[in-house]
């Protein structure tokens, strides 16, 4: 063991090191305002949003119609200045509808050629609106989109352009007609966030944005490029050993019967996270270690994220159901139970 | 910072260990301290129960086991606790020791630094850090240097304070210890600094008349035995009553002073009278072999009761009615444990009571004894005679009205007695069948050969039935069996419970 010395290149590695997580929170801050021109209010709604864009994973965004999900999104991507798409799911719809499919046209020479015509699912950022109201057969299409960032349409896979990212909304109330997402598509999103409705003082925001004569006017703060950047920069931030047990202990108390579950997570849980949701953890905590402007992630990075990381992936059982228990108990047990490892507690 | 380089930083971050672990350290021994108090007060209640435990066997043996003296269990009684404490205080510095991490996390969570000076002192021990983790390092320089110049919060280590549970803990142990010592003799009663006069002289009369009590007791009971076989009571004369009346209370007096005796030096002659008391009551059941026993540990001071103020004789008298009449009162004797002294008890109370009765009215009831015997043999008693039954079996005018003279016999009335094989046979009539026959007895099947022959059938013409159409009619359900009626209406009347919607 050690100590490392200072020298001119570690100076610079550490001046390098800053200059990123300045631009890194610059860029942040400045989508979140230029998203905060159309959204009145929902702040935690929008930071969850954009952490989980720069850290490269997709989002759930579950709430009752009519408070700005699909708005949500599509500001981001004028903000962004990112491909948009928008896939309005329903029951008949196939997996050939959102990937794309091989269609015959007319070559020059006045022959025939099958050519692929891309779906609206080759895009940057996919807004795929009430996702549970398309079969699972198409729901399934999104899995290998969602996870490798590839289609496969007969014989032939294609990537999708980076960044990619698919911002699903459900309602939580109209179940009628509905599928309900397997856990293996659940799993592949990285955030699930409710929103919920505006408070009474935001009402009012909302009334003169919206009903007046003037729009508000979006413009792109940044590009496809500088996301690619600023998640390549968000996974350098340094992870220590303290704050890599706690996720992985976090992770381990919502698998039942674990060394670290409580005993919510044993008597209402049938199924716990699984690596993915330790993955989303670093991920996401490296985000929020650099909004906070620091170079490594701490504990409380990962506690501030636990919640819209692990609430969608522990399936409960028909005893959390008759008792009306919800993930989100469950999780705020496991935040509770767990201790922070080497702490002072 | 850069000048220094990472050296001073890491002495800094060394010298906050050391201040973090002296302090993580009295907390630590805080804690211990805390956990172990709970332990050593019950570890208070062992001596003083093995003590008590132990002692217990003097009560019947009059030995006691318990090795120690009173200052060596007094000295144990203090000693053992504090092992326990400062083993278990041992134990928990021993199963806790203190992380270096968990030292600098200290500064950090009264700093507010988020890990930072954690992070920094792990990747300072890297070779090679990344330059997000030499940035985390150069990041936590200034909080290190107000982690330095921090004061934490002042651990006070006193004494514990004492819970409800290890107050109680440490009374039930004294109170065991007294208990013990009570019963051990280590120390003596409150107001009696020894034995007494009264013990002394029990204890003296207890060696003395110990032989002299049985051996009055063996001679009263052969006495009374031989004088209940040989003379019947109505024999008896007056004189010899009143002689063995005046005898029966000495012998008494005498064997309560022997049991007396007995019950106060605890010795084994009380087993000795029991023994004899048994060996008198040999069919007697086992709660009656009990109450000898008892009876002979009645101790002395029993005959300074208030009612010993009556005469002997009439307390004797209510004592002995109540064993021989076989009343427990609530006291567990009962008929089957008397004995050779409840004998001589019973015997004095007859004499007693025949004593304290008149004279004129045994002389009567002799009298009238004697009459009895001799006419029983010479007719049988007329107050027993009843009318002899009618047994006229003619109608009469009289065979309207119920004869109440018939006995149940014959004639109208009620119920008739019913005599002879005739009541026992069943008054059901039996087919004369066998079961799986056709007819009754046995049945003869025969066979014959036929030979079959044609027979002329007409030609049946086919027509037209028409269309089927138009009501057929009503169609007949088959009917529910109750209890499915009953199951559809409770099912329905539930469905409609349920769904009725509340008031409210």
């Amino acid at each position: 063991m050690s100590t490392p010395r200072i020298t001119d290149k570690n100076t610079v590695a550490v001046d390098e090191a800053r200059a990123n997580v300045a631009e890194f929170k610059d860029v942040f801050d400045r989508v979140k305002a230029e998203v905060g021109k159309q959204i009145v209010g929902q702040q935690a709604v929008i930071d969850g949003v954009l952490t989980a864009l720069m850290a490269g994973g997709h989002v759930l965004l579950e709430g009752v119609p009519g408070i700005g999900k699909t708005m949500l999104v599509r500001t981001l991507s004028e903000a962004l200045r990112l491909q948009f798409s928008r896939i309005q799911f329903t029951p008949d719809m196939m997996p050939a509808d959102i990937q794309g499919t091989m269609v015959l046209t007319e070559t020059e020479g006045g022959g025939h050629e099958l050519t692929f015509q891309e779906g609206p699912l080759i895009a940057n950022l996919v807004l795929a609106d009430e996702i549970n109201r398309a079969t699972p057969k198409t729901q399934s299409a999104l899995l290998e989109a969602m996870q490798e960032r590839q289609i496969t349409v007969g014989k032939r896979t294609m990537p999708l352009p980076e960044p990619f990212n698919v911002m699903a909304t459900q309602n939580p109330v109209e179940q009628e007609g509905t599928y309900p997402l397997p856990e293996a598509q659940l799993d592949r999103f990285l955030f699930k966030i409710i929103v919920d409705y505006p408070k009474e003082s935001e009402y009012h925001e909302i009334i003169d944005r919206t009903t007046g004569s003037g729009e508000a006017a979006i413009e792109a703060v940044t590009d496809a490029e500088t996301i690619v950047r600023l998640r390549a920069i968000a996974r350098s931030v340094a992870v220590p050993e303290a704050a890599k047990s706690y996720a992985v202990r976090l992770v381990m108390a919502t698998q039942p019967h674990s060394e670290y579950a409580p005993d919510g997570v044993n008597a209402y849980a049938a199924l716990g996270s699984s690596p993915r949701g330790v993955q989303g953890l670093m991920l996401a905590a490296k985000v929020q270690a650099l909004i906070n402007g620091r170079f490594a992630i701490s504990t409380d990075d990962v506690k501030a994220v636990a919640m819209p990381v692990l609430r969608h992936r522990l399936v409960l059982n028909f005893h959390a159901q008759a008792n009306d228990v919800s993930a989100d108990v469950l999780v705020e047990d496991v935040l509770k139970a767990v201790k922070v490892p080497h702490s002072a507690d | 910072m850069a000048e220094s380089g990472f050296t001073e930083l890491r002495a800094k971050l060394d010298t906050l260990a050391r201040r973090g672990e002296s302090h993580l350290r009295r907390w630590a021994f805080k804690r211990a301290v805390e956990h172990a108090t709970p332990g050593a007060f019950t570890a208070a209640l062992i001596v003083p129960a093995c003590f008590l435990v132990l002692s217990l066997p003097e009560l019947v043996t009059g030995t006691s086991i318990w090795p120690f003296s009173h200052s060596a269990t007094l000295v144990l009684f203090i000693v053992a606790p504090l092992a326990v404490f400062a083993g278990r205080v041992l134990f928990h510095f021993v199963t806790h020791p203190v992380d270096r991490r968990v030292s600098l996390a200290l500064f950090d969570r009264q700093l507010g630094c988020r890990d930072r000076i954690q992070a920094a002192d792990e990747f300072l021990r890297i070779d090679r850090p990344t330059r997000f983790q030499l940035a985390a390092i150069h990041d936590a320089g200034p909080f290190v240097g107000r982690a330095l110049n921090a004061r934490l919060e002042t651990v006070h280590i006193g004494i514990p304070g004492f819970s409800a549970a290890n107050r109680r803990h440490g009374l039930y142990a004294v109170g065991l210890l007294l208990g013990a010592m009570l019963i051990d003799g280590r120390i003596p009663p409150v107001g009696a600094g020894g034995p007494g006069p009264v013990e002394t002289v029990l204890a003296e009369a207890r060696v003395s008349s110990e032989p002299d009590a049985e051996a009055l007791s063996a001679a009263a009971e052969t006495e009374r035995m031989r004088a209940a076989v040989a003379t019947p009571r109505s024999a008896r004369t007056v004189a010899d009553r009143e002689e063995t009346d005046a005898a029966a209370p000495a012998l008494h007096q005498e064997a309560n002073t022997a049991s007396a005796a007995t019950a106060a030096s605890r010795s084994g002659a009380g087993s000795a009278v029991s023994q004899q008391s048994r060996s008198d009551n040999a069919g007697a059941n086992a709660s009656g072999q009990a109450a000898p026993t008892r009876r002979a540990e009645r101790p002395p001071a029993r005959s300074r009761r208030p009612q010993d103020k009556q005469p002997p004789s009439e307390r004797e008298f209510e004592e002995n009615d109540e064993s021989s009449s076989g009343l427990t009162s609530g006291r567990g004797s009962s008929a089957g444990s008397r004995t050779a002294a409840s004998d001589k008890q019973a015997a004095a109370n007859r004499a007693q009571r025949d004593e304290s009765n008149d004279e004129v009215y045994d002389d009567a009831e002799e009298e009238e004894d004697e009459e009895q015997q001799a006419a029983a043999a010479a007719r049988p008693l007329l107050n027993q005679r009843k009318a002899p039954a009618d047994r006229s079996l003619t109608p009469s005018g009289s065979a309207t009205r119920e004869n109440d003279r018939a006995n149940g016999r014959s004639g109208p009335g009620g119920l008739k007695k019913t005599r002879g094989v005739a009541a026992m046979l069943l008054g059901v009539p039996l087919p004369d069948q066998l079961r799986g026959q056709v007819n009754p007895g046995r049945m003869k099947v025969q066979r014959e050969r036929a030979e079959p022959e044609a027979k002329f059938a007409g030609d049946v013409a086919a027509f037209d039935r028409g269309e089927i159409d138009g009501s057929i009619g009503p169609v007949a359900h088959q009917g529910l069996s109750p209890w499915m009626q009953d199951v559809v209406r409770d099912y329905f009347l539930a469905e409609r419970a349920r769904n009725k919607p509340t008031s409210e």
